[in-house]
């Protein structure tokens, strides 16, 4: 998967858990700025991306996961070695 | 891009994938599915149950069933049962899930476990109305048994599960069971457990564990709503046996319990014949000469299945999803309460894309595998709404129709053979050991039932303390054995005397017999005797299923009063009953 598809993914993922319009999604959307995006959104949204991706995240990484470009950065991270 | 129809999107969605089932759930509007009427369900727990309710949500739909799932906050559990203003209560459940992980259980010491599990279950048990679905405990990972370290904290488990069996046989007109033990064993611990989220957040399950979770409580759903799998519809060659019997003949088809791949097909016979005596009905669905399978079924050393096991059969060359619809025919049935076991993928295919409402198992390409399939696949769809003791009969009583309706053939008219049939009913007020039996029957008779609304058992039983309201049943037996109860009136009172009748229903096991019309008259004579001359209304709602039962309301006298998209309004007064001949059924 190339970049692009990677944030397309993680957009789409994000659209469908936080109940929003995959293109209202870039790198300033965070928990600050997406309301619903509480403790147990949170939760399913790491366990979407973890399916969807085919990655897993520690206890340290997932409370890191706070906004689209950590998550980017964190899946690139997993995903390029 | 072809579109896929809503039916299509549920079935090819993966149940076990978060992401799919949301996309799933936000593609396809409940309306598109099911007509029926919300099921609302509350789930009470002592973790973070929360991600369940996608799941239930989306086998709801799978299901035909709109289901509004909740849960309750974290681990206030006697609150919510007690206080009649919470938000339980509030919600007024169909079903209640009672979700208890054993480690805030335990705290303290095992030993308060069992205490503490009977104090919640009697809690749930008089505090609400809803049916109440409660879980075996996971066995401890580590250990085991033989291991030092965790034996007693598995045998405290083995306890604790042996208890909360026990509870629900006891319970069983209101509570379910779900075996959590079995989430794990299917797709194993790594694809079950989320240690990560336990410890974290108090959430230990993956989506692969909850979302069959959310399948078994959905199939519970099912079975209250009248709408549970009945019928087991069995092909025969490579599903019932190896081979082919007709090239591989009686001595050559693969049975032998002691062989492979003898032993597996053995394997699945006895599951059948262990289904069939817990009330589900075995049919046979089979292109073949009927001469040469029962001939196996009569006289094969190795096969455990025998005829008297089979309710119905259709064995030719026809089309299958024919020959289902005419077993749903036969055994007045619809085909929505059938599953289909087929080896082959054309009639798999077949049957899926003609009888969508038909559940389809197909035998695994590994054999192997055949039996966990087939107990994992029949374990999500049958279950029955209390567990009387009239189910474990009910496949003898459609067996002994079967041949009923055979001997109808014999006669030349109607009547001589109802004559012939020695029908005798028992017509009387129900009793208190028959709530559960009234209880399953308005939950699950779509056919002759005027104006179908589902009761629980503690529903029924407060009609019966109401002195209001008359509850009439009748009890059934013919010259081929006990019938049981089949009709049920409830009868209430209103503010000037005049009757209504809230619910009227029969089991379609005694249709044709006249039995609506008879029970009618007793009804009417014991209002006259009791009040004289009274006006009675009734209700008849149009489902797909009833037609039969609103033709029975004119037929008896009854006039047109009132239509309206709920349903049409009639009413007579007790002179005006217009009485059939029952003289063939004799009142005991």
């Amino acid at each position: 998967m190339d970049n692009a598809a990677i944030r397309e993914k993680i957009a789409s993922v994000m659209a469908t858990i936080l109940e929003m319009d995959a293109a209202d999604i870039n790198d300033d959307s965070s928990m600050d700025t997406i309301a619903v995006w509480d403790s147990l959104k949170h939760m399913k949204l790491v366990i979407a991306l973890e399916q969807e991706l085919g990655v897993e995240f520690d206890d340290q990484e997932v409370v890191e996961l706070i906004s689209f470009r950590l998550i980017e950065l964190a899946v690139a991270e997993k995903l390029g070695g | 891009m072809t579109v896929q129809t809503p039916y299509e999107i549920l079935q090819q969605t993966d149940p076990f994938n978060l992401m799919a089932v949301e996309t799933a759930l936000k593609s396809v509007p409940a309306e598109a599915v099911t007509t029926a009427a919300d099921i609302p369900v509350y789930f009470l727990s002592n973790f973070t149950v929360s991600g369940i309710l996608p799941f239930v949500e989306f086998h709801g739909l799978k299901n035909g069933l709109k289901i509004t799932a909740r849960n309750g906050d974290f681990n206030v559990l006697h609150q919510a049962l007690m206080q009649d203003k919470s938000d339980l209560h509030t919600f007024a459940p169909r079903i209640t899930v009672l979700a208890l992980n054993w480690d805030l259980l335990a705290r303290g010491g095992t030993d308060l476990v069992m205490e503490r599990v009977r104090e919640l279950f009697d809690l749930a048990a008089s505090k609400l109305q809803s049916a109440v679905v409660v879980n075996t405990f996971l066995a401890p990972l580590s250990g085991g048994a033989a291991s030092v370290v965790d034996r007693d904290l598995a045998r405290a488990v083995d306890d604790a599960n042996a208890f909360v069996r026990g509870y629900v046989a006891d319970h069983s007109d209101k509570f379910f069971l779900c075996d959590w033990n079995r989430y794990v064993m299917n797709e194993g611990v790594a694809n079950t457990l989320d240690r990560r989220y336990g410890y974290m957040a108090k959430a230990p399950f993956k989506p692969a564990f909850l979302s069959q979770y959310a399948r078994d409580v959905v199939k519970i759903a099912r079975a209250l709503s009248g709408q549970g799998k009945k019928v087991l519809a069995l092909d025969c060659d490579n599903t019932l046996w190896g081979g082919v019997l007709g090239e591989d003949g009686l001595d050559g088809i693969q049975l032998h319990a002691d062989d492979y791949p003898g032993n597996v097909f053995s394997a699945v016979q006895h599951r059948l014949i262990a289904l069939q005596s817990q009330g589900v009905l075995l049919a046979l669905c089979s292109k073949n000469n009927e001469i040469d399978v029962m001939e196996v079924l009569d006289t094969h050393p190795h096969c455990v299945l025998k005829r008297e096991h089979i309710t119905a059969h259709r064995i030719n060359w026809d089309n299958k999803a024919e020959n289902l619809a005419a077993l749903a025919d036969e055994l007045n049935l619809g085909l929505d309460s059938f599953v289909f076991v087929d080896d082959s993928d054309f009639e798999c295919d077949l049957v899926r894309s003609r009888l969508p409402m038909v559940d389809v198992v197909q035998v695994p390409k590994r054999l192997y595998d055949y039996p966990d399939t087939l107990a994992r696949e029949l374990d999500g769809l049958f279950v029955m709404a209390g567990l009387t003791g009239e189910d474990a009969k009910r496949a003898e009583l459609y067996a002994a129709r079967a041949e009923a309706e055979h001997a109808k053939a014999q006669f030349d008219d109607l009547d001589s053979y109802l004559q012939a049939l020695e029908i005798e009913v028992d017509f009387h007020e129900m009793q208190s050991s028959e709530i559960p039996r009234v209880a399953q029957l308005t939950q699950k008779t779509n056919q002759f039932n005027l104006n179908k609304t589902p009761y629980s058992a503690d529903e029924i039983a407060a009609f019966d303390q109401d002195p209001q309201t008359n509850v009439y049943v009748l009890v059934v037996k013919d010259r081929y054995g006990a019938l049981g109860l089949t009709n049920v009136c409830i009868l209430k009172t209103g503010e000037d005397g005049s009757r209504f009748i809230d619910t009227y229903l029969m089991s379609c096991r005694v249709f044709e017999r006249r039995l609506e019309h008879a029970f009618l008259g007793y009804i009417f004579d014991d209002v006259g005797a009791r009040q004289g001359e009274v006006e009675v209304t009734a209700h008849y709602r149009p489902s797909a299923k009833n037609a039969v039962a609103g033709a029975f309301l004119e037929t008896a006298g009854f006039v047109l009063e009132d239509e309206g998209s709920d349903g049409k309004t009639y009413r007579i007064a007790l002179s005006a009953y217009v009485p059939q001949n029952t003289d063939f059924i004799r009142k005991v």
